[in-house]
């Protein structure tokens, strides 16, 4: 991808334009098809810890258009802005929601060498569009003129102020350790191996979950503060629905609020995705034995292996989904600053001094 | 600061407990039955549709009689003095109310609503009420020699009811006749 925009900007700035508008339309196509594929799946997974079936109808194969079917019927439904709303920021907000989930996607690598934007301050950058989604979701509950919403918009504030703090401390762990921001290299640190490697070879560090101690317990502290990044169970605050009426969406209906859970379930990717790329070897199928990915083939595999272990980790926040029951205000914040947050550091803190004494490889693997 | 340590560690504890726990029910089988797809499972001694043992009933009409709602609507052929097969076994679904009072009181047992045969009937679903008046022969046939001997009664039966009917129609014609008649004189009468 990165080739093509570069050929294309030598034919002048309209093709230059073209390339651009194609990987929005790759990416707006995705972040499309997605969602009703995980929504299938959170519909089916649910079923299946409760012992029920799940949707069995629509499509033949176990119900796997129903969620076409229900987003065919949400797409007709009337769109309603409440009287007292403040029509211009009720407009303007599941667009801006949703676009801080849409923009991360820019810089995520699907294989080797395959993304649309090679930025160097790639983890940086999802961080800070991220950040984004959260004024559409402030906005959206202001404007609805909702006292339901307004609270779900101040929680979810709250919240992801707060989380900020350990997902970006947890995603400095590994970055002590491979020196770069950017994602590509980040994978390509994880299956680095001798010059003269063949198709299958030991690589030098491993998977940087399995790199140190310290990199374990920052996978584990990413994953809690991502759930309560893209509002997901047990830290689904704003959206509660018994008791804040669904929070900041309640006056929403129709498209408007179609795009809220396209951005819920796209930002579960996006987490999910960037997990699997920084702690879970991106493309790498094993944790310590890699395999080159250089030619198209491999590369369509490796998008293949990276996809699998982002649904991999959606499925298991589905899991915990409906495992656990929902926190209080009071225990999400003490989560987030008592305990996530002091023990990002401390891990933050071990990771330098490791990296600092040399401690490069766990004793007895490599 | 052990408390602090404790709740990291038992936060961590509960949760995987938890997903045990979930992952256990992920394992077991689904309890949904896709019900007008497959059918549910029925218990033993069921109280379904009725199934009726034709080779054994001795036409003792027990059942008709005890019934409290007298849905069991039945007559029998009878060829030479003795009832040979069933004509008209029809239980009325709309008044019947499942007491088991017709199983209990058949002194050949012959008459089930149990899902004996794999004929037992899940549901009575139906948009036309007169549907549910069934005709339970139908689940058991009669046998060969009897089925012969049903429909030459039968036939027999018809050609005596059309021979009546025949009867009785010359008889109206005559009537009619005679009536025209009396019309056309009452007529002349008037005429006069």
């Amino acid at each position: 991808m990165e080739r093509l925009v570069g050929a294309l900007e030598g034919l002048g700035e309209s093709a230059f334009a073209l390339s651009l508008l194609m990987c929005a339309g790759v990416v707006l196509g995705f972040v499309g098809i997605w969602p009703l594929f995980a929504v299938w799946l959170e519909r089916k997974a649910s079923a299946d810890f409760q012992s029920r079936l799940g949707p069995m109808y629509v499509g033949g194969f176990h119900g796997w258009l129903q969620t076409l079917a229900d987003g065919i019927k949400l797409a007709f439904k009337e769109d309603l802005i409440p009287a007292q709303a403040n029509r211009v920021l009720f407009w303007i907000a599941p667009a801006v929601a949703f676009c801080g989930a849409f923009a991360t996607m820019v810089v995520i690598p699907i294989a080797q060498g395959v993304e649309i934007v090679n930025l160097d301050i790639g983890i940086f950058f999802i961080l800070a569009i991220s950040s984004v989604g959260t004024i559409g979701v402030v906005m959206a509950g202001w404007a609805s003129n909702n006292k339901w919403s307004l609270y779900g918009a101040v929680r979810e504030a709250a919240q992801l102020v707060s989380y900020e703090i350990p997902i970006a401390l947890s995603l400095m762990i590994p970055i002590i350790a491979v020196g770069n921001l950017r994602l590509g290299h980040i994978v390509g640190f994880q299956c680095a191996g001798p010059e003269d490697a063949g198709f299958v070879y030991l690589s030098h560090h491993g998977w940087l979950l399995f790199y140190s101690p310290w990199t374990l317990a920052a996978g584990l502290i990413y994953f809690v503060a991502s759930l309560a990044e893209c509002k997901r169970a047990p830290f689904d605050l704003p959206e509660a629905e018994s008791e804040l009426v669904s929070g900041f969406h309640t006056e929403y209906s129709g498209l408007r609020f179609s795009f809220f859970f396209l951005e819920e379930y796209v930002f579960m990717f996006v987490v999910s995705i960037v997990g699997a790329l920084v702690f879970l070897g991106g493309w790498q199928p094993l944790p310590f034995v890699s395999f080159q990915f250089d030619n198209p083939l491999m590369k369509l595999i490796g998008a293949g292996i990276l996809l699998g272990k982002a649904v991999f980790l959606v499925w298991v926040q589905i899991w915990l989904r409906w495992t656990l029951p929902r926190l209080r205000v009071d225990q999400v914040m003490t989560m987030g600053y008592k305990y996530l947050t002091p023990l990002a550091m401390l891990t933050l803190m071990g990771m330098a001094l490791y990296q600092y004494w040399g401690c490069r490889y766990i004793p007895g693997i490599l | 600061m052990f408390t602090y340590m404790r709740n990291v560690v038992d936060s961590l504890r509960t949760t995987v407990k938890g997903m045990q726990v979930t992952w256990k029910n992920l394992r077991r089988p689904e309890t949904t039955v896709e019900y007008p797809e497959q059918l549910v499972p029925l218990p033993e001694g069921y109280r379904g549709i009725h199934t009726l043992d034709t080779d054994i009933c001795i036409y003792c009409f027990q059942c008709a009689k005890i019934c409290p709602v007298d849905c069991i609507e039945m007559r029998a052929e009878r060829v030479e003095k003795k009832f040979l097969s069933w004509e008209v076994f029809n239980i009325d679904y709309n008044k019947c109310l499942f007491c088991d009072l017709c199983i209990e009181v058949c002194p050949k047992d012959c008459i089930h609503m149990d899902k004996r045969d794999g004929s037992a009937k899940f549901a009575l679903i139906t948009d036309d009420r007169s549907t549910l008046n069934l005709d339970i022969l139908e689940y058991k046939g009669l046998s060969e020699a009897d089925k012969v001997a049903v429909v030459k009664v039968r036939e027999e039966n018809a050609k005596k009811a059309a021979e009546k009917a025949k009867a009785a129609a010359e008889k109206k014609a005559a009537a009619d006749k005679d009536e025209s008649e009396d019309k056309k004189d009452k007529a002349d009468d008037s005429g006069k």
